[in-house]
């Protein structure tokens, strides 16, 4: 609308003048005119000076001003203005047409019609609009993108299914296509949904090096009137079996604001988790923490999913996949009990009928007695407590029970501390007699890594308190996978509320920061005090749980024999503790999922027994892919980060690929890892799925092109004939002829009469 | 004079009966009713003393042993029904455990472990994870407390029965106890001596046959067994639960608990009895407490 009211104007496109330079001709008789001009308007100034008495001061300096802008409008004219204008030559130039061919232009938001529909509509063929306009003044190749860019004939081999849309790739590929020859421009028709992680900025500086304009077509909706997006979940990409996954998922939307939602995680077609949400106000996110369980085994494809809603735009935004490798394994936990006691017993009794947790317990009896259970030998623990760092970092988790600082070297402490700090393992203090202070670990290196600060003039037998405690989550731990003691969170909070008393006899301690409290307990007089805080501290985690007799939960009168809560206590507890703790090799791919035919990259960190990164090693990934052939991908030490190593291979088919690595240092196994990742085309283009105006405006500004939408086209071939690049002619166009001299001419003498008329002047 | 001595023996034998009449009606009354040695309306242990009957939760989280107060409806000669070998057996087991390992037990006062006496219809049967019971070839168990009984052991509760001798005692209990755990799912089983309940601390190589000190020295020391050949042989049995945890275990044909309780009566009887009586007593504790 402004280009056509602007042409009706003045004549031209915009563009003419930004890219024009303005000369007037400063020849004799134009010297002679405008010397007339001035002297007319000399004149006229005179005359109206001399007019005194009829009318204001006002009135004059409004008439003698008109009567100037009038006389200045014809001595524009007299000097014959015009502007220089540098215009490709007509089919001596290349146009190139890069057309979006993701499957995001299948998106119905163009007045209802997919946005790939515009696209064959003006550039479909030799006939339509822009493309015949183009063609008109241009040799025009098109070009379609996605991951790629690619020559096509014309817009109809689009086939609008590409997963990805790479701008920045597609404008170096055609940069680099049409090199050597005369290019005037690049028209880039998108929806600006770009996917991939680049930058436009390196591709943008090569454009602007070339001075190549790209001229950009924004296709589709900026907001779309209805729609539900699950903008990201946050899924671990390894779990025990069995283990609960609690999962934060965003959720976003436009249209449904006060409607409640149903988020369901999906393994495998089953529904495994579901959580009920009420959505916000539009564009407002909501968070969404939802359970599902890990029950079965292997690479497993969670899709979190929210069913279409009516009248939704696009309904492919409404599904997340991750891939999680749920690990069959069997986490080793070394617990040490210092004295005999229930809370043993029934520790050891929630989680026995856990596959996936071997709680090995080192129960002292007496001094320098020990009794050992679960243990994989007769060798295990046979010393009593690990006195290797080799010994004790080949546990996961440890537990450590009312045993006293004192049953303990220096080295070992010190050990017990880089078990959390260094190897990454998890470390559980529990209450008693022999704990925290009453156990003499105040300024002990085990205490650094507790989440609790031990007061340091605290001694060892300091246990006079006894407190009854009713126990309840805090708000971190009432989402906190620790403390789900049953299958939904509701019902986990109920479940808290009903609990019979446990007792503490350790002093209260301070949390410290970077700690998070989970639970506390009121006594009898109200006094509040932590029962169980968890910290990340180093490489792995710490918690410190002050009860001392958990197993109220289980034996207590008011429990049901049926009831789980004891078990689901200490197996989420444990699970959690382990959760996550790095083994020997440690294995990553950038991304769980790639495109089929793209390079995978794995990423190893190797560590020796004691956890010691280790870069002489000899690694290899052995990547089995979806039909079950395997590769060995060597993988070398990347030179910099210890312990580090890298291997690529390239996916071929779309499927899962499963990579198993294995180190050898000399003749010796230092471990095993194992890392998933699929190859299938992306969803990425259903996400964020309105048209993107920022990228593609800066694109155009940028490069010195233009940004345009679909209403706004119809100049597009005209302005890129003026854009001055490739071969060129100068053209010299007149202005004084321009329409808006004319009306400015004739506004300003009926303005001068109209206003004489109004104040009664001749 | 012959009529004086008449009346004389006449009130003696009077007395005599009344005496065992109301011994009688204590075994077999039902608890909590008349009961004890120390006289009616009041439970007493096997030496007087008064019981500890939980009036709330346990003053601490230490160590403790429970003793099951049950009724009786049958008797058995030299038994005393619940109160047998209570309380000063499992104080002094107590005592001795915390002596001899790390376990902290609960004191109701300087050096005396708590002992207390519960129903098995009591909540705080459930604070109490040691359970322990004497002479139950004579015990009645109702349809309650069999159901209760079920729920402690499978629960995570542990029980020890003792003091019990020969077919009819053995009979009696086993009856009663299939009421809780009926024999198809539960069967009663030989414990073997490679169990690792013989071994949590003490090395246990046989089942002692232990007798009360009252035979002990009725026999001069001469026999341990009470019923004659007909418990000849001390059995050590148990039932375990799913996972194959023993939850209930039985000394039968010999008295365990009476090492204990009387181990400084006799130094000849604590040297020939307890040494082994503790041996056992102490690796079924710590397996109460560990498995």
């Amino acid at each position: 609308m402004f280009d056509a009211l602007f042409q009706a104007l003045f004549s031209y496109r915009p563009v003419v003048f930004q890219q024009g330079e303005v000369r007037f001709d400063l020849s004799t008789s134009t010297v002679v005119a405008a010397a007339i001009a001035a002297v007319v308007m000399a004149a006229a100034v005179v005359t109206y000076r001399s007019v005194r008495g009829k009318g204001t001061l006002r009135d004059r300096i409004v008439l003698t001003v008109l009567r100037m802008a009038a006389l200045a409008v014809v001595l524009f004219c007299l000097l014959r203005p015009s502007l220089v204008v540098r215009a490709s030559v007509p089919q001596q130039n290349v146009v190139a047409v890069l057309l979006d061919d993701s499957k995001s232009m299948q998106i119905p938001d163009v007045n209802g019609q997919p946005r790939a529909e515009f696209v064959r509509q003006q550039f479909g063929a030799a006939d339509r609009p822009v493309l015949k306009a183009l063609a008109d003044r241009f040799q025009v190749r098109v070009f379609r993108f996605s991951s790629t860019a690619g020559r096509v004939a014309s817009a109809s081999d689009l086939t609008f299914d590409g997963s990805q849309t790479k701008l920045s790739a597609a404008l170096s590929g055609v940069r680099d296509e049409l090199a050597g020859l005369p290019v005037s421009g690049v028209v880039l028709v998108s929806d600006g949904a770009d996917t991939s992680e680049a930058a436009l900025g390196e591709s943008l500086l090569g454009l602007k090096a070339e001075k190549l304009p790209v001229f950009t077509v924004g296709v589709g909706s900026a907001k779309l009137p209805k729609d539900i997006q699950v903008d990201r979940v946050n899924v671990p990409r390894s779990v025990l079996k069995g283990s609960a996954l609690l999962v934060d998922a965003v959720i976003t939307q436009t249209g449904y604001a006060g409607q409640t939602v149903r988020l369901d995680v999906e393994d495998d077609g089953r529904i495994v988790g579901s959580q009920s949400v009420q959505l916000p106000s539009d564009g407002t996110p909501a968070t969404v923490r939802v359970r599902a369980t890990a029950s079965d085994a292997g690479p497993r494809v969670f899709r979190f999913r929210v069913a279409p809603q009516a009248g939704e735009v696009v309904a492919q935004n409404n599904v997340r996949e991750a891939l999680v490798n749920v690990r069959d394994a069997r986490e080793k936990i070394l617990y040490y009990e210092g004295e005999p006691r229930f809370e043993m017993k029934f520790l050891n009794r929630a989680v026995a009928d856990d596959k996936n947790l071997q709680v090995v317990t080192l129960q002292r009896t007496a001094d320098n007695k020990y009794m050992r259970l679960n243990v994989d030998g007769p060798d295990e623990l046979a010393g009593g407590f690990p006195k290797t760092r080799d010994e004790l970092f080949g546990y996961s988790g440890l537990i450590l029970g009312s045993v006293e600082a004192g049953a303990f070297s220096g080295d070992q402490l010190q050990m017990i501390s880089d078990f959390v700090d260094k190897r990454g393992g998890g470390l559980l203090m529990l209450g008693g007699a022999r704990s925290f202070g009453e156990g003499g670990y105040a300024g002990t290196p085990v205490a650094d890594a507790l989440p609790l600060t031990i007061d340091p003039r605290a001694r060892a037998g300091d246990s006079n308190r006894f407190s009854r405690m009713t126990v309840a989550p805090t708000r971190p731990g009432q989402t906190h996978a620790a403390t789900q003691i049953a299958p939904t969170e509701a019902a986990s909070g109920a479940r808290w509320k009903d609990l019979p008393q446990i007792t503490v006899i350790n002093a209260p301690m301070a949390t410290k920061p970077g700690a998070t409290v989970l639970l506390t307990g009121a006594d009898e007089r109200g006094a509040a005090q932590t029962v169980l805080a968890a910290e990340q501290y180093g490489r792995g985690k710490s918690l410190a749980f002050l009860a001392q007799d958990s197993w109220q939960w289980q034996m207590h009168a008011s429990i049901p024999l049926e009831d789980m809560t004891h078990e689901n206590f200490w197996r989420q507890m444990l699970r959690w503790l382990v959760d996550g703790v790095p083994s020997v090799i440690e294995s990553r791919t950038t991304s769980e999922r790639v495109e089929p035919g793209e390079s995978v990259t794995i990423e190893s960190t190797v560590v020796d027994p004691s956890f010691v990164e280790v870069n002489d090693a000899t690694v290899t990934a052995h990547v089995t892919r979806p039909g079950g052939d395997t590769i060995e991908v060597p993988m070398r030490w990347d030179g910099e980060h210890d312990g580090v190593y890298q291997g690529t291979f390239v996916s071929r088919e779309p499927g899962a690929y499963e990579a198993k690595i294995d180190a050898l240092q000399g003749q010796k196994v230092l471990g095993e890892g194992t890392v998933h990742v699929r190859a299938v085309p992306g969803d990425a283009e259903y996400f964020e799925p309105t048209m993107h105006e920022a990228p593609l405006r800066r694109i155009a500004q940028e490069t010195g092109g233009r940004y345009y939408t679909p209403e706004n086209l119809t100049g597009l071939a005209e302005d890129v004939r003026y854009a001055g690049r490739g071969v060129t002619s100068v053209e010299e166009r007149d202005l004084w002829n321009m329409p808006i001299v004319l009306i400015a001419l004739v506004a300003l003498i009926c303005g001068e009469w109209a206003y004489r008329r109004a104040v009664g002047l001749p | 004079m012959a009529l004086r001595r008449r009346s004389h023996l006449l009130v003696v034998l009077t007395v005599l009966f009344a005496a065992s009449g109301a011994y009688a009606y204590a075994q077999l009354a039902p608890p909590g009713g008349f009961g004890g040695i120390g006289g009616f309306g009041q439970l007493r242990g096997e030496q007087g003393d008064p019981p500890e009957l939980p009036k709330g939760p346990f003053p601490d989280g230490r160590f403790t042993s429970c003793r099951m107060l049950y009724t009786s409806v049958r008797r058995e000669a030299n038994g005393a029904g619940w109160r047998t070998d209570y309380p000063w057996g499992e104080r002094h087991l107590m005592t001795r455990l915390s002596e001899l390992t790390k376990t902290q037990v609960s004191l109701l006062e300087p050096e005396v472990p708590h002992a207390w006496l519960v129903r098995l219809t009591d909540e705080a049967l459930f604070q109490c994870p040691f359970l322990v019971a004497s002479d139950v070839g004579t015990i009645g168990l109702s349809r309650e407390e069999a159901d209760r009984l079920h729920d402690y052991l499978l629960k995570g509760g542990f029980l020890w029965v003792d003091d019990f001798w020969g077919e009819a005692a053995w009979n009696q209990w086993s009856k009663e106890i299939a009421k809780a755990f009926p024999p198809s799912e539960f069967p009663i089983q030989d414990v073997p001596l490679d169990d690792p309940i013989f071994h949590s601390m003490m090395e246990v190589k046989r089942v002692p046959q232990i007798t009360s000190i009252r035979f002990w020295r009725s026999t001069g020391g001469r026999s341990t067994s009470e019923r004659g050949a007909e418990s000849a042989t001390a059995h050590f049995r148990g039932i375990r639960d799913k996972g194959g945890r023993l939850m209930l275990v039985m000394t039968h044909n010999t008295d365990v608990a009476d090492s204990w309780e009387r181990e400084g009566e006799d130094p000849e009887f604590f040297y020939q009895f307890s040494p082994e009586g503790y041996a056992l007593g102490i690796d079924v504790a710590l397996y109460a407490m560990t498995h």
